[in-house]
């Protein structure tokens, strides 16, 4: 029996077509990936597939989980259905578990509600669960002992408990850390190909549904597109530098207090930054590239060592020198919905790092504001809407305009691409590009996507643990990796 | 008309007792003995105290020291408090240690027997029982802004700011304190409310303000023993608490929503 077939759904709230004359089907053993930008009807294909739609929003359509049409089911056998026939698996473990119960109460719970195990027999049958999903370690653990991927394992030995035809995974491996998600990528494969599951596999990671998937299909607006997933149209420029160092981080120590001593966030960390160059820092979570962002920007001081911007100490500089080295630096950060202060219009906003200008007049001010936004593709109305007006695009060109506004020499970008979907990045990436031919700059990137250091980036700075453990060229690093953890690192994103 | 319902009573209030400032309908001073404890009249709409007072203009007149002690204690707490809980969160380490600790230990007495320490050392008085009550919202603010601050602070237009080469000050009071408006209009009227009920219990004490001035409070305790004889005396300046507490709740929420309506509580 096929584990799940979808004919003709249109799903529609209101006004606003969510899914548009959908047909898809996931046979047994076989992964499809349905990727797309947000908004395109994901979720609700997903929640279809589990009855978990109101009724008034289905306009026409059949959902069949091993033939059985799922909308003509007594809600009792929904019940049934929903983590028995079909197992699932969410985006963040943290929340799918239950942190005041031991892993194997939850796991065990599935059992007991799923399948006709006697009581005796489901301590051993949650011990076999947790080294299929690869854990040794003890079913008397509470979740909050356990890492993101261990917890992502925990929650996938749930799924699979009652033995369902088919799984259900929502951007599993979107809250994990790069190795962690290549393992719960390879984990999934051999789960599905071991046991013959089907499984649906929702993401925006197009890597990593080209890496595992049998088939790909895309959603656009509601509609299934058969097409292959977007191209990267936006090239990769020739490798700049040479030019004079405008950064130089020398043997940099950054420490913070604990409970017992103090507990390094970076050990010795060496790097410089030509005019003109792109440098990528990459690493897990915890590797310490954060801080070593707020070091470069002057927000926090080295324990030991030095950090220079074009050739002036942060530590040192004081008054106008440390003016005039700020004006020269300035960043676009992560979340796009954090970075602005939900009380500002954009003018002011984008106008904040004039501060360093001393007196400007508001005429001045306004036409610099204008200037920039129109530099990064924003209409000068623009400037007197509230952030919340915005999209995640528009808020991340808001951010670069604000970044812009000083002409800064360098820009760093801690992970400023990293929450928005892969139409959204192209687009990004095509304007960065073009900023940067245009205007000289020079790039530091904190990164986890590996595809976007590939084009983005000239030289590629590995961190593990607060330590360099690899630096160099982009393809000469990429292509012939020198240790395992960097190679298994890097595999996770290609 | 709920959004409304709240500042117009408090206006209502407040100008009564504006108002009592100018004209009452019966000079307060004025004991007539002979006409005591009298029923509602033409003269007297709710008729007359256990010295022949109008009671119309005592609950007038005692608006006043309600309305004003508390709002002058809120003011204090908040001149007090906001600075300070602006500083821990912008400081954190020792500054910020010391600012946690010492609103612990205030918080360590009940704050009733505060404000009688502070009376006892001071002497009773409207000013003073304003200056205790002042005292215990000091360290009320302070926590509120402390850790709405601090949450602030940990955003990244914080950095932005910090980038553009402002300083913890500056970002207090550009970034921080628009963002924390709502918790602390959200606790200013809890703290106003409470102190028109802190008024009217230190002048229940006879520790408010002294006669010849009418306070609410202490109209309710001169009015305690005759409850059995004249019920009004008691319920009315009782009755006159409750709905400008009430009032000032509804008028918090609506100032809230208006201002801040994205930390709706």
């Amino acid at each position: 029996m096929i584990p799940l077939e979808i004919e003709h759904l249109s799903v529609r709230y209101g006004e606003t077509v969510a899914l548009d004359d959908v047909c898809l089907s996931v046979e047994a053993g076989e992964i499809v990936a349905l990727v797309g930008p947000s908004g395109s009807g994901k979720s609700t294909l997903a929640a279809a597939a589990m009855d978990l739609l109101p009724v008034e929003a289905i306009e026409q359509g059949v959902v069949r989980i091993e033939g059985a049409d799922i909308r003509a089911l007594p809600e009792k056998q929904l019940e049934a259905l929903r983590g028995g026939r079909v197992g699932i698996v969410f985006q963040e473990p943290a929340t799918a578990l239950n942190p005041a119960l031991t892993i194997g109460r939850q796991i065990g719970e599935v059992l007991e509600l799923h399948t006709g195990l006697a009581r005796a027999d489901i301590a051993p049958e949650v011990d076999r669960l947790l080294a299929e999903v690869g854990l040794d370690l003890s079913a008397r653990r509470y979740p909050h002992t356990l890492s993101g991927g261990q917890r992502q394992r925990v929650a996938l030995a749930m799924a699979i408990a009652a033995r369902p035809p088919l799984l259900l995974a929502d951007e599993p491996t979107a809250s994990l850390d790069p190795v962690a998600q290549a393992e719960i990528a390879a984990l999934l494969q051999a789960l599905v190909r071991g046991r013959g599951m089907g499984l649906l596999l929702v993401t925006h990671d197009l890597a990593l549904a080209r890496r595992i998937a049998d088939r790909v299909v895309a959603l656009d607006r509601g509609r299934l597109i058969e097409q292959a997933p977007i191209e990267p149209a936006a090239t990769r420029r020739e490798p700049h530098g040479g030019g004079e160092t405008l950064l130089l981080m020398d043997r940099v120590t950054r420490t913070y207090p604990v409970k017992r001593g103090r507990a390094a966030a970076l050990t010795d960390v060496s790097l410089t930054l030509a005019r003109g160059e792109a440098l990528a820092v990459i690493g897990a979570s915890g590797s310490g590239k954060s801080t070593l962002a707020r070091l470069a920007l002057g927000l926090d001081r080295p324990d030991a060592g030095r950090i220079l911007l074009g050739g002036q100490d942060w530590v040192t500089a004081r008054g106008a020198d440390l003016r005039a080295m700020r004006r020269r630096v300035q960043a676009v950060f992560q979340d796009p919905a954090a970075s602005f202060d939900p009380r500002q219009t954009i003018a002011r906003i984008v106008a904040e790092p004039l501060y360093l200008l001393g007196n400007l007049s508001a005429a001045e001010r306004i036409a610099r504001v204008v200037e920039v936004l129109g530099q990064v593709g924003l209409a000068p109305d623009a400037a007197d809407r509230l952030p919340q007006a915005f999209s995640g695009g528009q808020r991340q060109r808001i951010a670069i305009a604000r970044a812009l506004i000083l002409k800064p020499e360098l820009i760093l970008f801690d992970e400023a691409l990293s929450a928005l979907d892969p139409a959204l990045r192209e687009e990004i990436v095509a304007l960065l590009l073009r900023l940067q031919a245009e205007l000289g700059l020079t790039y530091f990137f904190i990164a986890h996507d590996m595809d976007l250091v590939r084009r983005m980036a000239d030289r590629v700075l590995v961190l593990r643990e607060g330590r360099a453990i690899a630096c160099g060229p982009v393809a000469e690093l990429f292509d012939r990796p020198s240790d395992p953890y960097l190679a298994a690192f890097l595999a996770s994103a290609e | 008309m709920r959004r409304w319902s709240g500042p117009i009573l408090l206006c209502l209030i407040v100008g009564v007792a504006l108002l009592s400032l100018a004209w009452t309908p019966f000079d307060i001073a004025a004991i007539d003995v002979a006409h005591r404890m009298r029923g509602a009249s033409a003269a007297h709409p709710l008729g007359t105290d256990q010295l022949g007072r109008d009671m119309l203009s005592m609950l007038m007149t005692g608006a006043r020291p309600s309305l004003g002690v508390a709002a002058l204690a809120l003011i204090i707490g908040l001149a007090g408090g906001v600075p300070l809980g602006l500083l821990a969160a912008a400081r954190p380490g020792w500054v910020d240690e010391l600012t946690a600790r010492s609103t612990d230990i205030l918080f360590a007495f009940p704050a009733i027997l505060l404000a009688l320490l502070v009376i006892a050392v001071l002497g009773p008085g409207a000013t003073h029982a304003a200056l205790a009550i002042g005292l215990f919202n000091i360290p009320v603010f302070a926590r509120v802004t402390r850790a709405s601050a601090r949450s602030v602070w940990t955003r990244d237009f914080i950095l932005a700011a910090r980038l553009a080469g402002k300083g913890p000050g500056l970002i207090s009071l550009e970034h921080v304190l628009p963002n924390i408006a709502g918790p602390l209009i959200t606790q200013a009227s809890l703290q106003l409310s409470l102190g028109v009920l802190a008024e009217a219990g230190l002048s229940f004490l006879g520790l408010g303000a002294q006669p010849p001035v009418a306070s609410w409070g202490r109209m309710v305790a001169d009015a305690q023993t005759l409850i059995g004889v004249a019920p009004g005396l008691a319920l009315l300046p009782g009755l006159a608490i409750v709905v400008t507490v009430v009032a000032i709740n509804l008028a918090g929420e609506a100032l809230r929503d208006r201002i801040a309506p994205e930390t709706g509580l």
